[in-house]
């Protein structure tokens, strides 16, 4: 019996995901923590309003009292950027959560099922792979008029697809291994199968994509706004700011370049994240 | 008495890939026919040791009687209804009666599950007992396996290979199965864990009165274990009967070599004995040779073998699929 008493010390559960593991989920989890008291209270961090004008200021440089400058309108660009957290991050956000469900079920499917099930999903997601990723969002949005709820829906609809092909490419080892034979011997459901016992062993590599999927779909949502057929002014929106400040570029640059640079840090904030929670993930699985 | 498991003309066929170069050059549609019109009893009690090398189609066979491959021909009746048959709930609501373990004890339980999950979910589903009995349950099935509760939290990658494979077989029996299909159980482990899986089987067969289809190439194993044994090659029975009876008088010149090819620690190795050894790869299923399906490797082949197939004699407790079995064996005693 030496055997099962050799584990017995070993700790039984993974440490608290708060004990840092390592440098980037730190980083990550600090800039997320940012972004999201930044989102959840604007207030406390500026006394500005986002949308006030004062054409008394007007394209003032970074100083004391505006820290980010003013723009042509005299708004305070850090309020703007501190407010318009809150509309990035849900579109960020937002532009994830649908697809990922809906991506990883397709993938969990077309891996499962194989034959005519894959081939037919295979296939859709095929056409979706065939048109650049900016061009068919801006064609969708083209198709059902600009807005924030719009936008949403074009990146919902073309974003599905690298879950899809995530998931899908880890199913087709999964389903091959003895536990999932094993769960098919218990006489599971094939949902109960799926969902139960392939589902959570494949899913890591997806929320890996997806933490760095919320930094495109942020930059995607800034291209949107930039182009003018994202979120309408004078809503405060990285994209949008950096947007309005191109006229003002040579005169003004910290119109563009420091809302630019804070979508950049964010940006790194989630990569960092995603790098993470892979290798918390992957360990995990050992 | 009758079979518990009672397996008759089971074939289960893969079919190859079918390209479309084939389909111009008009070449025929292959399939590889992995199990072969098997006929096995298992009689409640039995411990059927399943011998064979590798890619004799022993797992697809496993497979085929869980349900996890679909037969293309064939009955698998179990208690007195076809496997077969049954519609998925059905299906899905028999699978208590029989139930497997694997080969492999590291990829055949879930890393995201703990042990409790895993027993318990099996449980509920199968209900198998009220709510309220299910940590008294899980305990028991631990302990019955060698393992204690203080083991039940823990994720399967804490656990050592023997105490996974200890995992497995409570699993198996959470369900109070009938039969156990153990597929090559103990070839994953260290030697010195090995002899312990086995007691556990043993053991356990002993007091829940399980019928076990135990499947290995390990002939040491099976004949530590099994009351009767099949020998398998290319898909097809060759020779089956009591355990003893095939490992003291071996009637198919098959069995008899894959005897003799296996090391014996008991004896002495000796230069000067000229020991009958098997020749040539074992053919292609997909192609398989004509008559006899063992002629080409056989020291006794006639031309009788390469022409037909010999038949197997259903009814007798000792059968062998040949022309000309052995009936004398000359070293009998030695084994």
């Amino acid at each position: 019996m030496s055997d099962h008493n050799a584990a017995v010390t070993r700790p039984a559960r993974r440490k608290s995901l708060f004990i840092p593991r390592s440098i980037s989920l730190t980083c990550g989890l600090i800039v997320l923590a940012i972004v999201v008291v930044v989102a959840l209270f604007p207030g406390i961090f500026t006394h500005y309003d986002p949308t006030l004008t004062d054409p008394m200021s007007m394209l003032k440089a970074p100083s004391a009292a505006h820290w980010f400058g003013t723009d042509n309108y005299g708004r305070d660009i850090f309020a703007r950027v501190i407010y318009g957290t809150r509309i990035d991050i849900l579109i960020g956000v937002g532009c994830v959560i649908v697809p990922f469900i809906f991506g990883s079920l397709m993938g969990l499917f077309a891996g499962y099922y194989g034959g005519k099930v894959d081939a037919v999903i295979m296939r859709i997601l095929d056409v979706f792979m065939a048109f650049p990723f900016l061009v068919m969002v801006i064609a969708i949005v083209a198709i059902l008029g600009s807005g924030i709820r719009n936008m949403l829906i074009a990146m919902w609809v073309v974003g599905w697809k690298e879950y899809a092909r995530l998931v899908r490419s880890e199913v087709l080892v999964a389903r091959q291994s003895e536990y999932v034979q094993a769960a098919k011997t218990m006489g599971y459901s094939e949902l109960r199968v799926i969902l139960r016992h392939i589902m959570p062993n494949v899913i890591s590599s997806a929320i890996i994509y997806g933490a760095s999927d919320i930094v495109m779909c942020m930059g995607t949502a800034a291209s949107l706004s930039y182009l003018g057929i994202g979120v309408k002014p004078p809503t405060p929106e990285w994209g949008a700011i950096i947007n309005e400040g191109k006229a003002f570029i040579q005169t003004a640059w910290w119109i563009t370049v420091i809302p630019g640079a804070v979508l950049a840090f964010v940006g790194w904030g989630f990569s960092m994240l995603g790098d993470g929670l892979s290798d918390l993930l992957r360990a995990d699985g050992q | 008495m009758d079979a518990l498991l009672h397996i008759e003309d089971l074939t289960v066929a893969f079919d190859l890939k079918y390209r479309i170069t084939d389909a111009l050059a008009r070449r025929e549609r292959k399939k590889l026919i992995a199990v072969d019109e098997v006929d096995l009893d298992l009689m409640p009690g039995d411990t059927l040791g399943l011998v064979g090398e590798s890619g004799c189609g022993k797992t697809s066979l496993a497979r085929a009687i869980m349900g996890l491959y679909r037969p293309s021909e064939g009955r698998i009746v179990l208690g007195g209804t076809d496997r077969t048959k049954l519609s998925g709930s059905e299906f899905r609501r028999s699978c208590g009666d029989i139930q497997m373990v694997f080969q492999d004890p590291y990829s055949s339980l879930n890393p995201r599950m703990t042990v409790r999950q895993m027993l318990k979910e099996e449980l509920v589903k199968h209900r198998m007992c009220g709510k309220s009995e299910i940590p008294g349950r899980i305990r028991d099935i631990l302990e019955m396996v060698g393992l204690s509760e203080e083991h039940a939290d823990r994720y399967p990658s804490s656990f050592s290979g023997g105490q996974r494979q200890r995992i497995c077989i409570a699993r198996a029996l959470a369900l109070n199965p009938k039969i156990i299909v153990a597929d090559e159980p103990v070839s994953a482990l260290d030697v010195s864990i090995q002899a312990q899986i086995l007691n556990l089987f043993v053991e356990l067969q002993k007091k829940l009165n399980l019928t076990i289809l135990f499947i290995s190439h390990d002939l040491q194993v099976v004949r530590y274990i099994s009351s009767h044994v099949a020998v398998m090659y290319l898909g097809r029975i060759m020779e089956y009967g009591e355990a003893e009876e095939i490992f003291r008088h071996p009637r198919h010149p098959y069995t008899r070599i894959l005897l003799e090819a296996a090391p014996r620690m008991d004896v002495p190795v000796n230069p000067d004995e000229v020991r009958e050894i098997i020749h040539g790869e074992l053919p292609s299923p997909m192609n398989l040779p004509t008559g006899c399906r063992f002629h080409p490797r056989c020291p006794c082949a006639t031309e009788l073998c390469a022409k037909e197939e010999p038949l197997f004699d259903r009814s007798a407790s000792h059968r062998c699929a040949c022309h000309y079995p052995i009936m004398e064996d000359p070293d009998d005693g030695q084994r």
